[in-house]
């Protein structure tokens, strides 16, 4: 229990290597089944701890046994324990997935499971260079995620995506610098109780510190104008790697924001230099803009992807509303807007796969051929839009209700607004599948036969939209406690 | 007062490498803008610990002055770290010369919309 933290991280890193030696083996799928039990074994250490976190303890580890401000620290508490949860649930659904979607290599998987290692260390740790270097690790395994096919245009996507992120993360480095200069310590927890002491005397480095962790942060979650990777990257990538980056990426980019604002800049702070007004703004311009984009595309991917930084609008508002109500919708969304769009884009990876088309005016009469992934289809847009029994209508509902609690009435507009242009664009998808024509399929192109791995991870996903949604508790007793982190 | 000092020179190097990321069109232009910007952040961050006349952080009797080795320590992951993502943009580029025989941006802009 005690090294818990520290065998989440190792479990699937020690993984990711052996998983090339599973060449020496005699079972064919060696690999994929190495890839799973590492992180069944790393949530098994997961969970073992969820006792002691739900009853109020932070489960610390100090790497090489130095104590805290000199080494680097690894914690649960139970906002770690929410992100960790289910990153490790969705990764395992990836996973699933990719079993059937293509035979993909051992490469592959080992990626993956380094990718899923980056998220996890950047959850768990307490020292904030070496959250910088998960961050790296992760953004490594990405870049080569999305090129796993080779073609060319995906290469030109995922250099474009190398070139945004990196030139922010070295001032990210910059940054990093500035608070061990103000604070002498790269321990968060230490960082965050020397803050409001030096925060009169030092306010404009400490500003130019938070709108450098603004922008990384924000071109890692997908905020309003630093979005631009997004779209190419998710639409050009394979479709389990645009599931990861839109499920998982982008959501470590949002955990970064909340822990680390939160944490250094106290509520206290935030309110007293706008800094939540700043946050809704972006929120907002991002809700309003990602719907516009999202309506006007032809690409299916692409419009999920769209529809994924409308989305991070809807939870960047909820962070910046700083209430408990805000954050607890905010933590929500970001869980629902993980199932449901891991979803979307399984549905959108079985009808590509049988079509051999990305464009939406291409896919007139799926029904009939694949009335499963159309189903399912529907069913999670229901989801995205946020239509009562499911589980997005809870969470959009809390934000709404955060921001009318909190007297911002003009915030209702851009939110409706973002709201009902998504049913309008996903509307539109629904009603070209349903369309009487019937598709044609690109010329030379042999479909892959859709197994049962493909709709098991999709109608599980759907099948925990509903559960969520019909019994929003069940996940609303993990935020709980996890909102109380943020608000001492 | 001495103005060719780490901090100085490391604010110059990475503006440096700022304007090369905002004017060049060649992407190994781009990629070498990149390293540049990340050594300026490291000179940066080591010139923070550095102090004059100080040593290294072994400690012996009768020592006065050390040097802050935990800047130093980042820094060594942090040139690595570099080091990969400058060779993984090589190899992407390798890549992309392959498929479009062009190094310029706005070209190869042209050529992947296609």
């Amino acid at each position: 229990m005690i090294n818990a933290p520290i065998l989440i991280i190792a479990i699937p890193l020690l993984s990711a290597f052996l998983i090339h030696l599973t060449k020496y083996t005699r079972f064919k799928r060696a690999a994929e089944l190495l890839a799973i039990l590492a992180l069944l074994g790393s949530g098994l250490a997961l969970f073992s701890t969820i006792g002691h976190v739900f009853s109020g303890e932070v489960i610390y580890y100090d790497l090489g046994s130095w104590p805290a401000p000199f080494g680097i620290s690894l914690a649960i508490d139970p906002l770690s324990f929410f992100f960790a949860a289910m990153s490790l649930g969705i990764g395992l659904m990836i996973i699933i997935y990719s079993l059937g979607e293509y035979f993909y290599a051992r490469r592959y998987y080992s990626l993956l499971l380094i990718a899923l290692t980056g998220i996890l260390g950047i959850i768990l740790t307490r020292d904030l260079f070496n959250m910088y270097v998960f961050f790296e690790m992760l953004a490594v395994a990405s870049y080569v995620l999305v090129t796993y096919k080779h073609k060319a245009r995906t290469i030109v996507a995922s250099f474009k995506y190398l070139i945004i992120t990196e030139a922010a993360w070295v001032f990210f480095l910059l940054a990093i610098a500035l608070l061990y200069v103000l604070c002498g310590s790269l321990n968060m927890d230490s960082i965050a109780n020397i803050m409001p002491l030096i925060y009169h005397s030092n306010q404009q480095t400490i500003w130019l510190v938070f709108a450098i962790m603004m922008v990384c942060f924000g071109i890692k979650s997908g905020m309003f104008p630093l979005h631009t990777w997004i779209p190419e990257v998710h639409s050009q990538a394979p479709t389990a790697v645009s599931s990861l980056l839109s499920g998982l990426i982008l959501k470590v980019g949002l955990y970064a924001m909340l822990r680390t604002f939160y944490l250094f800049f106290g509520t206290t702070l935030m309110l007293e230099g706008n800094v939540s007004n700043i946050i809704i703004l972006f929120g907002v311009v991002t809700v309003v803009f990602g719907a516009c984009m999202a309506l006007v595309q032809n690409e299916l991917k692409r419009l999920l992807a769209y529809s994924s930084i409308n989305q991070i609008g809807f939870i960047l508002v909820g962070i910046g509303l700083g209430t408990e109500l805000g954050l607890t919708g905010a933590l929500f969304h970001i869980f629902n807007h993980a199932i449901i769009k891991v979803g979307l884009f399984f549905c959108a990876g079985i009808i590509i796969s049988q079509i051999g088309f990305w464009e939406i005016s291409r896919m007139k009469g799926v029904w009939h051929k694949m009335p499963a992934a159309t189903f399912a289809f529907c069913l999670l847009s229901l989801a995205v839009i946020g239509i009562p029994p499911f589980n997005g209508f809870v969470s959009k509902m809390f934000i709404v209700e955060a921001a009318l609690l909190a007297g911002n009435y003009w915030l209702l507009l851009p939110l409706f607004l973002g709201i009902i242009l998504t049913a309008a664009y996903y509307f539109r998808v629904i009603q070209t599948f349903f369309s009487p024509q019937e598709f044609k399929r690109k010329e030379d192109f042999v479909p892959t036969p859709v197994g049962p791995f493909e709709h098991f991870s999709t109608f599980f996903l759907v099948g925990l939209c509903l559960l969520v949604g019909l019994f929003p508790q069940i996940v609303l007793n993990i935020i709980q406690p996890a909102v109380k982190v943020l608000l001492p | 007062m001495n103005f060719i000092n780490g901090i100085n020179v490391s604010v110059i190097i990475i503006l440096l490498g700022l304007y090369g990321i905002l004017t060049k069109r060649n992407l190994i232009k781009l990629v070498m803008s990149l390293y540049i910007m990340n050594s300026g952040v490291i000179l940066f961050f080591i010139s923070l610990a550095y102090i004059d006349g100080a040593q290294a952080a072994i400690v012996e009797d009768g020592m006065r002055l050390m040097v802050d080795p935990l800047p130093q320590a980042v820094m060594l992951t942090g040139i690595v770290i570099g080091l990969v993502i400058t060779s993984l943009a090589l190899a992407l580029i390798l890549k992309i010369y392959d498929q479009y025989k062009t190094l310029n941006v706005m070209e190869l802009i042209e050529k992947s919309h296609d």
